[in-house]
């Protein structure tokens, strides 16, 4: 990246015991990790309430896929997810490896959404990821790390269920100059070597030129830069304006416009197939 | 016998045969038409013309001849010709069986579209290739499969949140394990600490245990759900995906189809790869993703797409009767083979590795195959022989006869055989598999035998004459005068050994006339002349001539003993043959013999040691009729004699030497010295009639060098057979002085005028009582045998009987 702009983001922060420690899916992080320039910071936490449980003489668990029903044991969950934690360690370091991503694993124990929301910093970016087995959603816990990772002031990777990496567009929507998608989103489209589709509101026809500006500074040249104006930037109007581009990539900025929210964000990334980048505004010196 | 006729040497026109060449005008053979074809070699001709057009099994064509005939070229010839007259033959095309793709299907086409359709599927596999990701990454196929498994995602959502809804309603919640689900007491959506829940009361506790042990039971049934509502899912899908692919492959395959219409084992096959396509999407799915990764894993040989591909084993391109020459029969080569190709340590083939072998190449044509080289290889013969039987060609792997590979192979339909095979090789090979093999004459059954020599006429000359001048063009050799030509002609008539006669060895002629040409060049000749035709024989008999300069010295510094003047008794100078690989010369050997009273035995001393042949014994015991036969006829044969070949070291066979021995036996008898400027050749019968032998020009030129290496003498001379005089193509030395009178071949009718000739005696006849006359050679013979047998008898009575032999 050309730009002398500092990058916002450092990390990206995958949890592997609840919801991306398959391999597809962690080689997909370790993409993005890549074409954002971001370290990969691998997850694992030992969820507290479950060896608590263990205790209990009559818990037990149904174990997939055999659907058979054995008693918890506290020394056996332990050992599990050690073996889980190794695992998952391994494949992480796999997958960075072959794409030269900076690698960092930690293994935790508490309540998993307690815990993320407590490390999760403006300076990350959290992977989202829909669990590669049906089954993944059936327990809440998983609901519960995203949701916190949500409430956090981390940005968010959204990655939706059976989602296949692909070429195309970088596509951003900018509710101003500043708006802090542009830089990892032109990070993106320069390592990546695809176009920058810039998603502006109708009206503002400064604001093109000087995204254009921005984006040139960030690496890209003219060419590589495409804009295209919305008539409101309401999730509806997005989803039209992308039309049939098929890009590879969305950011927002969360909480910029009318499609800057979550639901929205989580929508996009369903309906069109494609990972969405929710950047979760910095606050200002001031503040 | 009557009295012989008087004897002279053969005139010196006889002794060399000139080519006339008077069929034919030309300086040059620049100038001479080209000699298509073979030369006077109808039988053979006759031969394959009946093999090549007879349709019935089995008269496949063994063609057979001397050594340096160029069979090979001219079989070629009339085979090229031949296959003029035949339909173009099928092309074959290998395809896999998507059934059962070890076992790949042969399909034929009419000659030379085999390529079309190769090339329609392959174009048609990479317009797929990118169409059918394109119409699975299309937004209406994305809607319609987000669609489905939005419903299955939804139903699995609504059973996940009525089980925890159900979960929560009576304080509990669903935790993750490692490898599956528990269930947990809750208060305020979090677990309960098990210090905590130890401290609820006991009924309190008794029912969160039976709540959990009612919902682990829809635990149970939500999750046994999960696998159908997935297998729900991906039949949902798959059958959107065959319904898309359907609509994107219609087209380029009913036009495909279209265009082979007229060949319903091909239209079937390319319905079975549209069948097969729509149960393979993923497919072109992983090209897609693999193609935008840079890989290339689609397009090599080996990769996911070869089942679609047709393999072309053999095509047409000519429209014509195709001729093939195997020169290297293996059993590969011969009946194709199946390649491996190494992927990931392991050995991996399909029906794209299917090679074509020969017969493939030449199925509907004509196969041309060294017989020496086909029964060399290992496999090859009962392999042909299984083909022809079978009529179809079965692709053997030769790795399984020996048990070398537990690889995974493939068994490819056998492709029909129509082929008319053409074995070409020595007439030995021909007898041997004639004797030996029991089912070579059941696939063989056309005899082509081209003679080794033709006729010498004005005709043929000038045929062979033409011939120089083809072999000239053909080889890029510089062209030959009329001189140039006309002593090839007669070196043609010496190969074959008999001026009446031309060889038909024409590998050695083409070799003859690449060296004329060679020192045509050398000698700055812009045509090749007689006298470059000679340097160029005189050159081929100096590089061969090694052994036989050592055989002449030995002679000359009287290491060998051989006399070439004076007379001796019971001795004389035979002449023999001897052949080293492509050379060939002849020598003068010393026969001697001695006699005394015996038991009527002619002892063959070469035959004692086993140095003799069984021709050489022959030759011998027919002396011993001779004698009987003529000789004191009222006596019982008191003789015992012996015949030598002095200083012979290695074996002796044939019978060309009989005379020279009936003359040294002769002599000994009569003791009457026979003359030692004299040779002699030739094999005798009973009746003492002297017989044609081989070799003629070769054993007389060998006795002339040694004696004009002594110097002639006027005297010297050979005693050949009479036959023999028509075989004589003499070097122009030996021509030359027997014109000059210093040298002389003598024409021999019978062993009376050879004795005449050599002991200067008359032979003599029986008159009215019997008797031979006084002063004649027969007259001393038999009276020498009577006193044998008188001598005989008396040491007989001395000893009261006995053998002393």
């Amino acid at each position: 990246m050309s730009s002398g702009e500092r990058a916002i983001h450092r990390r990206l922060i995958v949890e592997l015991c609840h919801g991306g420690a398959d391999a597809r899916t962690l080689r997909a992080v370790a993409e993005f990790a890549a074409l954002l320039e971001l370290d990969l910071h691998g997850l694992f936490i030992e969820d507290a309430a479950l060896l608590a449980l263990a205790e209990l003489p009559f818990a037990r668990e149904i174990r997939l896929p055999t659907h058979e029903w054995q008693k918890l044991d506290a020394d056996r969950i332990a050992g599990e997810l050690h073996r889980a934690a190794e695992h998952a360690q391994r494949l992480l370091h796999e997958v960075a490896a072959a794409l030269d991503v900076p690698t960092a694993f930690q293994v935790l124990r508490g309540d998993p959404a307690e815990t993320i929301a407590a490390i999760a910093s403006g300076s990350d970016v959290i992977v989202v990821a829909e669990p590669a087995a049906p089954g993944g959603r059936l327990a809440p816990g998983l609901s519960r790390v995203y949701e916190a990772a949500h409430g956090s002031a981390a940005s968010l990777l959204l990655l939706p269920g059976g989602f296949t990496p692909r070429r195309g567009p970088v596509a951003v929507l900018l509710a101003g100059t500043d708006d802090p998608s542009l830089p990892p989103a032109a990070r993106a489209a320069v390592n990546t070597r695809e176009r920058l589709l810039v998603l502006l509101p109708e009206g503002d026809v400064a604001l093109g030129g000087s995204v254009a500006e921005r984006a040139m500074a960030l690496g890209l040249s003219r060419s590589r830069v495409a804009t295209r104006t919305l008539g409101a930037l309401h999730a509806e109007d997005l989803l039209h304006a992308l039309g049939h581009v098929r890009e590879r990539l969305v950011v927002l900025t969360r909480g910029a416009s009318a499609a800057g929210d979550v639901a929205v964000a989580v929508r996009i990334a369903a309906d069109r197939g494609v990972p969405v980048l929710l950047v979760e505004p910095q606050p200002s010196p001031a503040q | 016998m009557p009295d012989a006729p008087p004897i002279q040497p053969i005139p010196p026109d006889r002794l060399y045969r000139r080519a006339a060449l008077d069929a034919l005008e030309f300086a040059s053979t620049a100038e001479l038409a080209p000699l298509p074809g073979l030369m006077e070699q109808s039988r053979a001709q006759e031969a394959i013309g009946l093999g090549t057009t007879i349709g019935q099994r089995g008269f496949n064509i063994f063609a057979t001849g001397a050594p340096g005939a160029r069979i090979r070229q001219s079989v070629r010839t009339l085979l090229d010709a031949a296959a003029l007259a035949r339909p173009a033959p099928s092309d074959w095309v290998y395809v896999n069986n998507f059934a059962a793709p070890h076992r790949p299907v042969a399909l034929a086409l009419p000659g030379g579209r085999a390529p079309a359709l190769a090339k329609s599927m392959h174009s048609l596999v990479e317009d797929l290739k990118v169409a059918l990701p394109a119409i699975f990454e299309s937004e209406d196929y994305q809607k319609r499969r987000g669609a489905i498994e939005q419903s299955i995602q939804e139903k699995n959502e609504q059973a996940f949140a009525a089980l925890n809804a159900k979960a929560q309603a009576r304080g509990i919640v669903i935790l993750r394990t490692p490898v599956g689900f528990a269930m947990a007491p809750a208060r305020d959506g979090k677990v309960v600490p098990p210090a905590d829940f130890n401290a609820w009361p006991e009924p309190e506790q008794q029912a969160v245990r039976t709540a959990i042990g009612e919902l682990e039971k829809d635990l149970e049934e939500t999750l046994r759900a999960l696998p159908r509502r997935e297998k729900e899912q991906r039949d949902a899908v798959r059958a959107l995906d065959r319904d898309t692919a359907q609509f994107a492959i219609a087209q380029p395959f009913d036009e495909m189809r279209a265009a082979f219409e007229d060949l319903p084992q091909v239209t079937g096959h390319i319905d079975a790869t549209r069948a097969d396509m729509l149960e393979n999407l993923p497919l072109f799915m992983q090209a897609a993703a693999a193609a935008a990764e840079g890989a290339l894993a689609g397009m090599r040989l080996g990769g996911p797409f070869d089942r679609y591909e047709i393999n072309v084993l053999v095509t047409q391109e000519n429209h014509a009767a195709p001729v093939v020459e195997e020169l290297h029969p293996t059993l590969g080569d011969l009946l194709g083979r199946v390649e491996y190709l190494q992927m990931q340590g392991a050995l991996v083939t399909n029906f794209r590795l299917i090679k074509p072998g020969a017969l493939h190449r030449a199925n509907g044509g004509m196969i041309l195959v060294d017989a020496r080289a086909l029964l060399s290889e290992p496999f090859s013969w009962p392999a042909l022989k299984r083909a022809l039987m079978r009529q179809e060609i079965v692709i053997e792997d030769i790795s399984r006869f020996v048990g070398l590979t537990t690889t995974v192979s493939l068994e490819p339909d056998p492709v029909p055989l129509d082929v008319k095979v053409v074995l070409f090789g020595d007439r030995v090979l021909y007898y041997l598999l004639s004797a030996l093999d029991p089912e070579f004459p059941q696939h063989f059954k056309v005899l082509a035998d081209f003679d080794d020599d033709i006729d010498r006429s004005a005709g043929t000359e000038a045929m062979l004459a033409r011939l120089v001048g083809t072999i000239a063009a053909q080889d890029g050799l510089k062209p030959l005068d009329r001189g140039a030509v006309a002593r090839v002609v007669e070196h043609a008539a010496r190969m074959a050994d008999d001026a009446a006669k031309l060889t038909l060895r024409s590998e050695k002629l083409l070799d003859l006339i690449a060296e004329a040409s060679h020192w045509a060049g050398r000698n700055g000749h812009a045509v090749a002349t007689r006298d470059d035709v000679e340097q160029a024989i005189a050159q081929q008999r100096r590089r061969a001539g090694r052994v036989q300069e050592r055989s002449r010295e030995m002679v000359l510094r009287d290491i060998a003993l051989i006399d070439t003047s004076g007379s001796r008794v019971g001795q004389v100078n035979g002449l023999s043959v001897l052949s080293l690989g492509d050379h060939s010369f002849g020598q003068p050997s010393r026969i001697t013999c001695r006699v005394r009273p015996g038991g009527g035995k002619i002892v063959d001393i070469e035959r004692e040691v086993e140095l003799g042949g069984p021709l050489h014994s022959k030759g011998v015991l027919i002396l011993s009729g001779f004698l009987a036969g003529r000789y004191a006829l009222d006596t019982p044969m008191s003789l015992y004699a012996s015949l030598v070949f002095e200083q012979s070291y290695g074996g002796v066979d044939g019978d060309s030497a009989s005379s020279a021995e009936l003359y040294t036996l002769l002599s000994a008898l009569a003791d009457a010295p026979l003359r030692q400027d004299l040779a002699v050749t030739g094999s005798v019968n009973q009746h003492g009639v002297v017989q044609a032998i081989g070799g003629v020009n070769d054993k007389i030129e060998g006795y002339f060098d040694i004696c004009a290496a002594r110097g002639l003498t006027g005297t010297q001379g050979v005693l050949i057979p009479a036959a023999n005089a028509q075989h004589l193509m003499l070097r122009a030395d030996v021509v030359e002085a027997c014109a000059a009178g210093r040298f002389a071949v003598w024409p021999v009718h019978s062993i009376d005028q050879g004795i005449g000739l050599l002991t200067g005696l008359p032979a003599g006849e029986r008159d009215a009582a019997g008797a031979y006359p006084e002063g004649t050679l027969n007259r001393a013979v038999e009276e020498r045998l009577k006193l044998f047998a008188k001598a005989r008898k008396a040491a007989g009575e001395a000893r009261s009987g006995g053998d002393d032999t």
